[in-house]
């Protein structure tokens, strides 16, 4: 038996693993199928990159997110893997070319769910020996997870095609429900489970409902003056994560910014590193900020608005307290907020409106040719007038009911017994993001210990109490000591001092003398 | 969110109708197409081409609706607009407020992506200079951008990995150029470089000194960009480092690559119908590579396309009818091929 602890020190630098890591490493070792249910901010990624050296052959990772992926990658590079390469939609033809060439037994392959549904791909990764393919938070392959994607589907196709090599499963939320379905879909073979309790001790959770959006902008600031930064400050849309960063720069909150998908990259590279480096300490943001973010030290999660689901709840409040110190959720909520997720669903899923038309338009549609090629459907796409999402939607459900295949569309097929299949399947999948609603409403609502509720909601019973848990056991803002943030805006000298202290070390400043300067 | 009305409004202005609201479009997103490239010559607005480099359609959409919504511009129908008087009186107030600032090309810099690629590899460079020379190894790059990362590299090995003159010598560079900038520029840049002891700022957080306005601090910065490669390629001699982060970013980007090997086919007198044939590509293709290079190819012989006369009967019409509508001036001279009135219509600068 190899001594995992002692590799750790060499390889990884860290004395001892995080409760749960060595269990799930010992498993992927032995080969088995392993599907792992790690909380948030417990070192998931350690879970395979440590397998990964260990093991003969390449590593595949599958990561959902583009952004996350990138910063995966990025931070594993960084930290010195150069193995560590990645392969989606973002690259370039050219770079695709040499990623796909460079791969090798030793490297550890990110890749989106849509480049390994690619068949080049798949005939390029075939001819190298693989030794683990990763799913990365895997709830997201189950349609009972809260970020069901189509493409995810065919990964057991492409697990079989790469020769079945060993399995691992990461998430930090399932239900009973989505880990059925995790094996199910990934077609693992008796895997091994690792359930580990999602239950954050240190992360202390407040809830607290306002009359309207009046209160809950005050009661915000009441709490803002309490709650510990550094602090993420959620928001349902775009225009809201501007606005109150905006507000709470004119209360004097100067180190706030905001952060959404709509930015470009570079700006919210620069974003994330100000805050990494706590040279900013709130950001005001959509859901789009915190998968790859790996923040030790964030103190308070702060919604301004009602999640979609509970597992999307712990998800994000679960990028506090990476260090294992205490930290604070706090959840702000009015009434009217359950207008804006019920909008989200109503737009996810077409109405039985939308969908007779689609059909009916689809009935009388004449195509310039029965061979569906990409020119076909983006014609078919604008004349039906769908977004892309749905779309992609549409076309997964017509292969999966034999409507499409790689050629043709099977018009006989698009017939009202399609229909009513399509609908009842909508009509299901709406209720049940709707029922996750529901969930997390009723856990606002009720009395009895929101911890409590959260767990059981995850089918685990609450162990022991805790001292200070949460607003329904007594917690309150008033618990907290005022905080005493004085203004120590950095500040900037001169752009030629500026300059000089980034490029020029120490004690050869200043010698910058006129012959070199042009005048 | 001035700015943005600005310039939308100045290139409405300058289009006048000639063009649909997705030729505008195009032009402030800086498409990569001979008729964008042509468009941007044809209406003397070729300095703003690209300079909404990240603009959406979406936003694009929205943008239109809100000055419709403010009286400043009309639709003619569904896919041309005008401008209307107060939209004028508007336009005008705005270009009191807001000016390009000098020195900035979008036609030359942004339309190819020259001033982005530069600020990569200068911005990657200066953050791995400064944290190598502070025996840091490991830090998270600003730019995740694969060619640029190995640029970088090939420009450390070529120095023999000596950090330390490297940091110098770049440091002289930059401090002899941004030395000729209004001071405000220069601070503009220092801070938007990201070092161990700071993180580069975003427009937004840099907009202070640009009217509040994260665009305008934008286009004020990609200026700084358009003015290096001015100055650095003026006098090499007094840049030897910012020089060579030239290398590779020149003229010959103004054409694309695809364009640029069809030029290379017809200078060893292969006729059109051969390039098609080689290349397997669309007729259409060669014509827009074609258009690509009159533009940028100092030495474009027109001769095998057109008369003197063809070009001379072109830009009479155009003139006497005042469009630049392909359409109308075919009506004229239906003798001539649309490529040919697009060609001819290069002449017209």
């Amino acid at each position: 038996m190899i001594n995992l602890t002692e590799l750790l020190k060499s390889k990884f630098g860290h004395d001892q693993f995080r409760p749960g890591q060595e269990e799930i490493i010992q498993s992927v070792l032995s080969k088995r199928d392993v599907l792992a249910i790690l909380p948030t901010g417990a070192g998931k990624t350690l879970c395979y990159h440590f397998p990964a050296k260990l093991m003969e052959g390449m590593t595949i990772v599958v990561s959902p997110l583009l952004s996350l992926m990138e910063d995966q990658v990025h931070q594993l590079r960084a930290a010195g893997d150069k193995n560590v390469v990645q392969l989606n939609g973002l690259l370039t033809f050219e770079e695709k070319k040499r990623i796909l060439r460079s791969l090798n037994k030793n490297s550890i392959l990110f890749i989106s769910p849509e480049m390994l549904t690619n068949d080049l791909v798949i005939r390029r990764v075939s001819g190298i020996q693989i030794g683990l393919f990763v799913v990365d938070e895997a709830h997201c392959i189950s349609q009972w997870g809260h970020e069901f994607r189509t493409d995810y589907l065919r990964l057991h196709e492409v697990k079989e095609r790469i020769g079945n090599p060993p399995c691992l499963a990461l998430t930090a939320t399932a239900t009973s429900q989505v880990e059925e379905d995790i094996i199910k879909k990934l077609a693992m073979e008796q895997p091994v489970i690792h359930r580990f309790s999602v239950n954050r001790k240190q992360i202390k959770l407040i809830t607290v409902e306002a009359f309207d959006k009046t209160e809950k902008l005050d009661l915000f600031f009441e709490h803002l003056k309490r709650l510990v930064k550094p602090a993420i400050i959620y928001t349902s849309t775009r225009k809201e994560a501007v606005a109150m960063a905006e507000t709470m720069k004119e209360k004097g909150y100067v180190d706030v910014a905001f952060y959404h998908g709509g930015m470009t990259k570079e700006d919210r590279l620069l974003i994330q590193h100000q805050f990494l480096n706590n040279e900013i300490n709130y950001i005001c943001s959509t859901n789009a900020f915190g998968m790859g973010i790996n923040k030790p030290n964030v103190r308070s999660v702060i919604h301004l608005h009602i999640p979609p689901s509970i597992e999307q709840y712990v998800q994000e409040i679960g990028r506090a307290g990476r260090d294992g110190q205490e930290s604070t959720a706090l959840l702000l909520y009015t009434k009217e907020d359950r207008a804006v997720p019920m909008a989200f669903i109503d737009q996810e899923f077409p109405t039985e409106r939308e969908l007779k038309t689609w059909f009916s338009v689809l009935k009388g549609w004449n195509p310039t040719t029965p061979l569906v090629d990409s020119s076909v459907m983006e014609e078919l796409q604008r004349v039906l007038f769908i977004d892309e999402t749905r779309w992609k939607m549409l076309l997964y459900y017509f292969r999966k009911f034999g409507a499409l295949d790689d050629k043709h569309i099977h018009m006989e097929r698009v017939n009202d017994q399609l229909f009513k299949k399509l609908y009842q399947h909508f009509l299901s999948r709406r209720k049940h993001k709707e029922n996750n609603f529901y969930q997390i409403e009723s856990l606002l609502n009720g009395k009895e210990c929101i911890r409590k509720g959260v767990l059981q909601y995850f089918g685990e019973e609450m162990t022991g109490t805790l001292k200070k848990c949460c607003s329904n056991c007594g917690l309150t803002i008033e618990n907290y000591p005022l905080n005493d943030y004085s203004q120590d805006e950095n500040t900037f000298a001169s752009w030629q001092e500026e300059l000089e202290n980034i490029l020029v070390p120490y004690n050869r400043r200043g010698l910058l003398n006129e012959t070199s300067r042009h005048n | 969110m001035n700015c943005f009305n600005w310039l939308m409004l100045q290139l409405i202005n300058y289009i006048n109708e000639q063009r649909t609201i997705g030729g505008i479009y195009h032009l402030l997103k800086g498409k990569r197409s001979a008729q964008t490239i042509q468009d941007a010559y044809l209406f003397k607005c070729s300095e703003y081409v690209g300079s909404l480099k990240a603009l959406t359609r979406q936003d694009y959409t929205e943008g239109l609706k809100k000055l419709e919504d403010m009286g400043w511009i009309c639709f003619q129908g569904s896919e041309t607009i005008k401008i209307t008087e107060s939209g004028e009186r508007k336009r005008r107030e705005l270009s009191r407020q807001f000016q390009l600032p000098e020195g900035y090309d979008g036609a030359k810099y942004e339309w190819n992506g020259s001033a982005g690629l530069l600020w990569e590899r200068l911005s990657l460079t200066v953050q791995s200079l400064s944290f190598l020379n502070r025996g840091q190894t490991s830090f998270l790059p600003v730019s995740y951008h694969q060619e640029t990362q190995m640029w970088v590299k090939q420009l450390f090995k070529y120095h023999s990995n000596n950090y330390r003159v490297l940091a110098e010598r770049l440091h002289l560079d930059l401090y002899n150029f941004l030395t000729d900038l209004p001071e405000r520029e220069g601070n503009l840049f220092v801070n938007r470089l990201t070092s161990p002891m700071r993180t580069g700022k975003t427009f937004k957080q840099l907009s202070e000194a640009y009217q509040n306005d994260p665009l305008y601090a934008r286009i004020h910065f990609q200026a700084i960009l358009h003015r290096c490669f001015v100055s650095v390629k003026g006098n090499q001699g007094s840049y030897p480092m910012l020089s060579q982060f030239l290398f590779g970013i020149n003229e010959h980007q103004f054409v694309t690559k695809s364009a640029k090997e069809t030029s290379r086919l017809l200078k060893q007198g292969r006729t059109i119908e051969e390039v098609k044939m080689l290349r397997g590509l669309k007729h259409s293709t060669i014509e827009d590579h074609l258009i690509e290079l009159a533009l940028y190819e100092p030495n474009f012989s027109y001769k095998p396309y057109l008369t003197y006369q063809h070009i001379k009967d072109v830009l009479s019409v155009a003139s006497k009818l005042k469009t630049k509508k392909l359409r109308l001036i075919k009506e004229q001279l239906p003798q001539l091929s649309y490529f040919q009135i697009r060609l001819a219509l290069t002449k017209q600068r």
